[in-house]
């Protein structure tokens, strides 16, 4: 998935995308921080990097945290969606598929001339 | 729990720290949790110092964590605003302004979410007063001739005054070293400032 110059895509990609895939992943309920990093495998570029992620997507408004008592050891902190952070996926998923229609079409019609 | 795995979470934490000294308070208090979190997941109790490796490399450099929480919530990397380098300049020549200007620089200091705690106090006291202070105390020893004066004698005796110094090269040379030292001070304190200086957007 490199070419030839080192230069791959996916990460720019992943980068545009994965805001929408933590929402995605909260969409059945509240997660806690592991349990999310667990759901994403390889969208996220290292298991960290979903942490800055969060905070932005709680100062937007789009994600909301919790305090919970765990069996092991201290409380932990869940995340979960408001209602705003719900309306950005639905619009989002719309997009999406816009977008994907798009590049799908484009990619065939290049490789049918 | 091995020491090893014990020193390599510890270890891992002081990076993150010393990495994330950067960020504005709130900003910094919040990833460093959501990494030490992540970690007592990601780390069983009994983990080898494989496993430990492994979820540590996974998790990412503390390093490139600092820079994508910037990235992430907005925050231009290390640069000063018009405070600060209103900060960094009273404390430097404020000094001539009857030494108030000085002290509205270091109030501004004290106030400003762009310096830790620790850069606050050493841009206090290197050197309180900034240059003007500096000037002042390498004039006043300048012109006192480098003498170093003693009174002896009492009611008794007519009193004696000794000098020693004085006109010795020596002298003059150490006296030299002094004042350039004293000026060298508040300008390497205001550049440090400056270079440590970081976004003050809460």
């Amino acid at each position: 998935m490199v070419d030839r110059s080192g230069r791959s895509a996916f990460p720019q990609l992943r980068r545009g995308v994965l805001e929408y895939c933590v929402l995605s992943a909260l969409r059945d309920g509240e997660r806690y921080g592991y349990e999310l990093v667990s759901n994403l495998g390889e969208l996220l570029s290292s298991e960290g990097t979903i942490y800055p992620l969060l905070s932005r997507l709680r100062k937007d408004g789009w994600v909301q945290t919790n305090w919970q008592e765990s069996v092991s050891g201290p409380p932990r902190r869940y995340y979960s969606l408001t209602d705003s952070g719900r309306a950005a996926l639905e619009i989002f998923k719309g997009e999406w598929v816009r977008f994907r229609d798009a590049v799908d079409h484009n990619l065939d019609t290049r490789e049918k001339a | 729990m091995s020491d090893t795995h014990e020193n390599l979470l510890a270890d891992y934490l002081t990076r993150l720290r010393a990495a994330s000294r950067e960020l504005p308070h709130n900003e910094r208090n919040e990833l460093r949790s959501q990494i030490e979190e992540h970690l007592r997941d990601a780390v069983p109790p009994h983990a080898t110092e494989a496993e430990t490796r492994t979820a540590l490399d996974r998790i990412g450099d503390p390093q490139a964590l600092v820079a994508e929480h910037r990235d992430r919530l907005g925050l231009p990397a290390r640069c000063a605003g018009r405070q600060e380098w209103a900060v960094i300049i009273l404390l430097l020549i404020g000094g001539f302004i009857f030494a108030v200007g000085w002290i509205v620089g270091a109030v501004m200091l004290w106030s400003s979410r762009a310096w830790t705690a620790r850069e606050k106090l050493i841009g206090t006291l290197l050197v309180p007063g900034g240059l003007a202070a500096s000037l002042y105390i390498g004039l006043a020893v300048g012109l006192s001739g480098g003498q170093l004066c003693e009174q002896s004698g009492g009611l008794a005796r007519p009193a004696v005054t000794r000098c020693t110094g004085g006109a010795s090269t020596m002298h003059d040379v150490l006296v030299g070293a002094l004042i350039i030292a004293l000026l060298l001070v508040p300008l390497a304190t205001a550049i440090f400032l400056a270079r440590r200086a970081r976004a003050a957007t809460a």
